[in-house]
């Protein structure tokens, strides 16, 4: 070969060299625009919530349906570009592997299964054709069969046996995260009863209607048999991913009257209704007021952007351990267990809460639960005050006339020092250590016990339990409800209130930007055992994304 | 037999009357006692006692002091329901409703009023419901109060369900102590536990708790652990001095329950010799942290 065609091809080649390398395929997933560039390769990647609900309301959860439904909009989806096959040769081969949880993913494209369970099995590879007619890019859509479902997607590039190049992506499915106190109130419900005068929440249902408006729903109690406890029955809770967000209705084992509201008054597209544990072996605490969660906490140096769960339970009586090893494999609100066992109704609800405090360290304060601030209340107060409410006979009050029938009583106050010193102050100790709480943070509520005829020693509230209330958030705007403790001689809520030194002393005590309503829920709630908190419910707004902010609490990546 | 006798006074006594111009006043008693017998024909005798010419309202008032008190109860009922049925229907209709806990509850202007007990008293005796619902009778008969306290140790002694003792027992937290020796003394051989407990707790809750301190000290020896925590309780409760051997002997129970309230009674009764216990160093690593606690708080002088 002459030296002038060696001067030439030598360039030429250099050409053909730069054009393949420029014409290669482009392995890459491009995600949403929610995403930061390169999440994908990170876990949890790309993120989504179980199709768990049912959005063209034929009765069937939507994974379970063969394709997908009219109005789904419950998938995440990623495209593929076009550049994918830019130089591809002949001889070459794109695919697409799912690993992980393959049978409880299904990748979706153009109505089509590539991958993930199918009827009878699951598709662990796709073969990815070159797109027709000219598209730029295709879009895929994945879906999850349930919470913190995970696995990975790659894209390979084969020639023959042998894979020349790959991009992979985690996708992910999101926890079930319930609400706390702090986040934004969006509904609220209340179940209203009137059977007569000594037995109705007229007032409460009243007060609610007034300050909540139109996010306030009254329940009507004769379709439900007159069921009060409206926290007991279900909790509530939600998936998040970019773009979707599904509610989630806990719904208790518990099964009283209150057991088909989800699924006749809520269950619609985008919401959920599920239940984990065996009602044949219900016990109070798996009442869902003995269900409950922290605001956002740090706790040993790990960060809990949603809180901790919380929930009443001893090694002898505790609720579902179904719920509780569910709630546990959640990670992200890590649970913990505290003893209610002493109460007779056992909800961790009677004796703790949590409120928004924007001057607090960590923009919530603690309530507690504390007879010592509630001895100390009485002895500030005149003994032959009459005790309008509580002077009562039951079932209409504690057949305690005046100040003096409770100083005089050395019974309860022996009952009260026991609850105290036995588990009141030591439980304190725990949820301090549990959820990192400084003293300051702690706001004790002045509270009294006695022992209710038929609870065989175990101990509720003899005041009507302050601690067991009821917060909403809208904007700035915080209202608290709580029982009136009725420490004074007025029979009614709208009298008085401005001389119960109860009162005085509590919204003294509570955080100054907080609106109280101090609400009359003796005759329903309190002689029952329940008071304020029992008795509501809400859905709230997430406050915060998961795959951003709690990525450290997750299982290990698939 | 006896169902058959009564059925045949009760033909005897209602349903001829012509034949006896002055029944004595024992047929009619033994017609009233015929309802506690009458089991699912009971509405069918009562009402026809209602309905009767005989017995009269002065042969039934007269019964009012009768040595029974059963009698003296039938007989006010069926004066009552002559004169009041419309509050008899209202509580004997009386739906209860569930309390948190699940229990069910009597609410109502209806059991307000005292008049209403007797009827509340019918309901329990005769209504043959769950006994979930007749303790709840039970216990809105007792919060009513008045003379019918008395009648606690009477009720407590033909009662067959547990649960329903058990509340009547409660009752006698307060009143006077008569009466709760009567219903003590048959509480606290009740073949249930439970109803043991509740009369060792509600000895507790009495002012006068030490005048049943050699019963509870007996109760500190029950094989239930729940009666014995509730005797020692009790015991510190009504601070009873007598205890405080037994009470010692109670600090190696094999229940936590048992002793912890076996220390905390010592200390009540004597907080700077409880503190001199031998036992004490022991107890501070008990394997039940309120017990150690205590302990620990008794030997620190808190």
């Amino acid at each position: 070969m002459p030296l002038s065609a060696n001067v030439w091809l030598a360039p030429a080649l250099l050409v053909v060299l730069f054009l393949s390398g420029c014409l290669a395929p482009e392995l890459a997933f491009t995600l949403p625009e929610d995403y930061a560039e390169g999440a994908g390769g990170e876990y949890p990647g790309l993120v989504g919530i179980p199709n768990l609900d049912d959005d063209n309301e034929n009765g069937e959860v939507d994974w379970e349906e063969a394709a997908l439904v009219e109005g789904e909009n419950d998938l995440s989806s990623f495209t593929l570009s076009a550049a994918l096959f830019r130089g591809l040769q002949r001889q070459q081969r794109i695919r697409m592997v799912l690993e992980g949880a393959t049978s409880a993913i299904r990748v979706w494209r153009d109505g089509e299964v590539v991958l993930g369970k199918v009827e009878g099995g699951y598709i662990e590879a796709h073969s990815v054709a070159p797109f027709e007619d000219g598209e730029e890019e295709v879009l895929y859509r994945v879906e999850f069969e349930d919470f913190l479902v995970a696995g990975r997607l790659r894209l390979e590039l084969h020639d023959g046996d042998e894979v020349l190049a790959s991009d992979e992506i985690y996708v992910t499915a999101a926890p079930l995260i319930l609400n706390h106190h702090l986040q934004q109130t969006e509904e609220v419900w209340l179940l209203e009863l009137d059977a007569g005068p000594s037995y109705n929440n007229r007032q409460m249902v009243s007060a609610y209607e007034e300050v909540l408006g139109e996010v306030f729903t009254a329940i009507d109690g004769p379709s439900y048999d007159g069921d009060v406890w409206v926290q007991d029955e279900f909790q509530f809770g939600w998936t998040m991913a970019p773009g979707l967000r599904n509610d989630i209705v806990v719904d208790s084992i518990r099964d009283r009257s209150l057991d088909e509201y989800p699924e006749q008054e809520l269950l619609r597209p985008d919401w959920v209704v599920r239940t984990w544990g065996d009602s044949s072996q219900v016990n109070s605490l798996d009442s869902f007021g003995n269900l409950e969660v922290s605001p956002p906490v740090t706790v040993d140096g790990v960060n809990y952007p949603f809180g901790r769960i919380y929930y009443g339970g001893a090694e002898f009586l505790h609720p579902d351990r179904q719920l509780t090893d569910f709630l546990a494999s959640q990670r992200v609100q890590r649970p913990f267990e505290i003893d209610t066992t002493w109460l007779c109704v056992s909800h961790i609800d009677e004796v703790s809460s949590f409120v928004p405090d924007p001057s607090a360290p960590r923009g919530f304060r603690f309530v507690w639960a504390d007879t010592r601030s509630a001895w100390s209340l009485l002895e500030g107060m005149e003994p032959s005050a009459p005790l309008g409410r509580y002077s009562l006979p039951f079932p209409g009050g504690h057949d305690l006339p005046d100040v003096a029938a409770f100083l005089n009583s050395q019974q309860l106050r022996f009952l009260n020092e026991e609850i105290q010193e036995d588990y009141l102050d030591p439980l304190l100790e725990q949820m301090k250590t549990e959820l990192g709480l400084s003293d300051d943070e702690v706001v004790l509520m002045p509270a009294l016990f006695e022992e209710p005829v038929g609870c065989l020693g175990l101990v509720a509230a003899l005041i009507p339990g302050m601690a067991n209330l009821f917060v909403s958030n809208r904007g700035d705007q915080t209202d608290v409800f709580l029982a009136d403790p009725f420490m004074r001689e007025s029979l009614s809520s709208a009298a008085g209130q401005d001389q119960d030194p109860f009162i005085a002393d509590v919204t003294d005590r509570m955080p100054p930007h907080i609106n109280f309503h101090f609400v009359d829920d003796w005759s329903m709630y309190h002689m029952a055992l329940g008071e304020v908190h029992c008795g509501s419910n809400s859905t709230r707004t997430p406050a915060a994304h998961w795959w951003e902010t709690a990525v450290h609490l997750l299982p290990e990546a698939p | 037999m006896r169902r058959a006798l009564v059925t045949a006074l009760f033909v005897v006594l209602v349903a001829a009357p012509a034949l006896h111009a002055a029944p004595p006043v024992e047929p009619i008693s033994d017609a009233l006692l015929g309802l506690y017998v009458a089991g699912s024909s009971y509405v069918l005798q009562r009402d026809a006692l209602l309905t009767a010419d005989r017995p009269t309202e002065a042969e039934l008032t007269a019964l009012y002091e009768h040595q029974d008190w059963r009698v003296q109860l039938l007989a006010e009922l069926i004066v009552g329901l002559r004169h009041r049925p419309e509050q008899q229907a209202r509580v004997s209709a009386l739906e209860p409703v569930l309390d948190r806990v699940g229990r069910p509850r009597f609410v109502g202007p209806e059991l307000m009023a005292p008049e209403a007990r007797i009827f509340i008293w019918e309901r329990l005796q005769f209504g043959g419901e769950p006994p979930a619902i007749r303790a709840s009778l039970a216990r809105t008969l007792i919060g009513l109060g008045g003379d019918w306290e008395q009648l606690l140790a009477r009720l407590l002694a033909d009662e067959h369900e547990a649960q329903v003792r058990l509340v009547l027992v409660s009752g006698m937290r307060g009143g006077d102590a008569q009466t709760a020796d009567s219903v003590f003394a048959l509480a606290l051989l009740d073949p249930d536990p439970a109803v043991r407990a509740e009369a060792c707790r509600s000895i507790g809750w009495r002012g006068d708790g030490e005048r049943w301190g050699s019963a509870l000290m007996t109760a500190l020896s029950d094989q239930s652990p729940e009666v014995r925590a509730m005797a020692a309780r009790s015991l510190g409760w009504t601070a009873d001095a007598e205890a405080w051997r037994p009470l010692l002997s109670r600090l190696d129970d094999s229940a936590a329950e048992v002793r912890l309230h076996a220390l905390r009674a010592l200390a009540r009764i004597d907080v700077e010799r409880a503190a001199a216990i031998g036992m004490l160093r022991r107890l501070q690593q008990d394997p039940d942290a309120r017990v150690s606690r205590l302990a620990t708080g008794i030997v620190q002088g808190h």
